[in-house]
């Protein structure tokens, strides 16, 4: 009942915009939740058609402190339907508003233990969300978009020392850039 | 790199390969029911294997074994034994009560190691959070008289290696939170004594067992400086003990894949956590 009562929602959203988009095209953004772990990530989407657009991506962390240092290399990509082209807040019309995606992200990371540089290992962290957000624009100019996602993590040790792990758990996205 | 990115993908396509036996709810002390069961993950090698106790957290008051389960598959699936306890939560898991029977958990698992598949000498102890206290003062006072458990399985052998995630390890220093307070039984100056005996950085000498300690920058709960006074004191008895401290990691929420996104985790599910413990391991406990 509940899962219908979204459903309804989702294509009365969907059904409220006309079919061309009338924003721009482009946006350029950054994670601020990825300096807190001394990382930047920056990603720019495109607006493909049929309310369909696609992001790439490029992050980096250097996490690791105390008697190690880690560097992890990021790349993430996403694929969003928008249910509504448009910002109800300031009534911006295009890649704005709610949206569903997809996103599958690939993480590689190194560790060296510090006190004899001597190198711990490296890591990959594959990950594949289904992620609901929302696009705020403001000043015709700049977008704000927090998300939540469930994500599918595995986790797996380039020198096989451990196997390879999966789980599932949920994710909390926010991004600031710019639509041009 | 490109032949890691080789591994790792050939690594995904024989996931779920070599499931674990899980045994549940076996009982390492009958007398207090389910609070003292624990969750065995046995691999399919056979033969003596190095083993890793998990001890879950959730403020001596909440939390489950099952907390640790996809950690627990993992460490079986690479070839460990792995037990998640339970262990008497407050009420009724005051100090020393908790302690005690995480001392009983590991004598039992000591004790039973033949029907488990167990090399008892190569038992390491893990836990999180409430458990990373629990399990950081076993590494220290694992011998100590007044924690000894009276359960049949005795007093427990020193652990392998230890591994507290975001755990405290001097509770007098937060002796303010009530949390603390309610698995003390009482105020720091009402129980002073009692409170250096469940600090396990009081309880140090020389000849403890290796210890890895993680810790979160962003920990508003956990006691994130600890981590190194414990790491520091260890050091300064001779013992061997590292840090990682992660930035940006928080008691319960980590950067993901994409270090922009926040998950909900704990520590010692980061990939860097992941491989700094499978290195810890394969030194102190050895490789399956």
């Amino acid at each position: 009942m509940k899962g219908g009562r979204l459903v309804a929602v989702l294509l009365l959203l969907a059904g409220a915009a006309g079919a061309q988009p009338k924003g721009k095209r482009n946006a350029v953004s950054h994670k601020p939740f990825a300096l807190a772990s001394s990382g930047v990530v920056v990603q720019y989407e495109r607006y493909l058609a049929e309310r369909w657009s696609a992001l790439a991506g490029l992050g980096a962390r250097r996490a690791a402190r105390e008697d190690f240092r880690s560097v992890t290399l990021s790349f993430v990509s996403e694929g969003r339907f928008w249910l509504s082209r448009r910002d109800w807040a300031s009534d911006y019309r295009g890649m704005a508003g709610p949206y569903l995606s997809v996103a599958a992200d690939a993480a590689r990371t190194r560790v060296t233990y510090v006190p004899t540089d001597r190198d711990v290992g490296a890591a990959w962290r594959i990950q594949e969300s289904l992620r609901f957000g929302n696009r705020f624009v403001i000043w015709n100019l700049q977008e704000i978009t927090p998300a939540a996602s469930l994500d599918v993590i595995h986790d797996i040790d380039e020198q096989g020392r451990l196997a390879p792990g999966t789980r599932t758990t949920l994710g909390l996205d926010f991004t600031v850039g710019w639509v041009f | 790199m490109w032949r890691g990115a080789g591994l790792a993908l050939a690594s995904l396509v024989s996931l779920g390969c070599g499931a674990p036996t899980e045994i549940e709810d076996v009982p390492y002390d009958s007398r207090y029911g389910d609070s003292t069961q624990l969750d065995l993950y046995l691999p399919n090698e056979s033969g003596p294997q190095p083993a890793i106790m998990l001890i879950h957290g959730g403020a001596w008051r909440f939390g489950d074994k099952r907390h640790f389960d996809n950690a627990a598959r993992r460490f079986a699936r690479s070839g460990y034994v792995a037990a998640s306890i339970n262990y008497r939560l407050v009420p009724g898991g005051e100090f020393p009560n908790a302690p005690r029977d995480t001392a009983c958990a590991l004598a039992f698992l000591q004790k039973n190691a033949d029907e488990y598949g167990i090399d008892p000498k190569r038992i390491a102890v893990m836990g999180y959070s409430a458990g990373g206290h629990l399990a950081s003062l076993l590494g220290v006072a694992y011998d100590t008289p007044s924690l000894a458990p009276d359960c049949s399985s005795g007093r427990p052998e020193r652990p392998a290696a230890v591994i507290p995630g975001a755990g405290a390890h001097d509770l007098r220093d937060r002796a303010d939170a009530r949390w603390i307070q309610d698995f003390m039984g009482g105020t720091l100056g009402e129980l002073p004594d009692e409170y250096e005996q469940a600090s396990p950085i009081a309880q140090i000498d020389a000849d403890e067992p290796p210890y890895l300690l993680v810790s979160g920058g962003g920990d508003w709960i956990g006691a994130t400086e600890q981590s190194r006074w414990m790491r520091d004191a260890l050091r300064a008895q001779g013992n061997e003990a590292d840090e990682l401290r992660l930035a940006g990691g928080g008691h319960l929420l980590q950067p993901g894949a994409d270090p922009g996104e926040l998950q909900i985790e704990v520590l010692l599910e980061t990939p860097e956590a992941w491989l700094v413990i499978a290195d810890f391991l394969a030194r102190h406990i050895g490789e399956p």
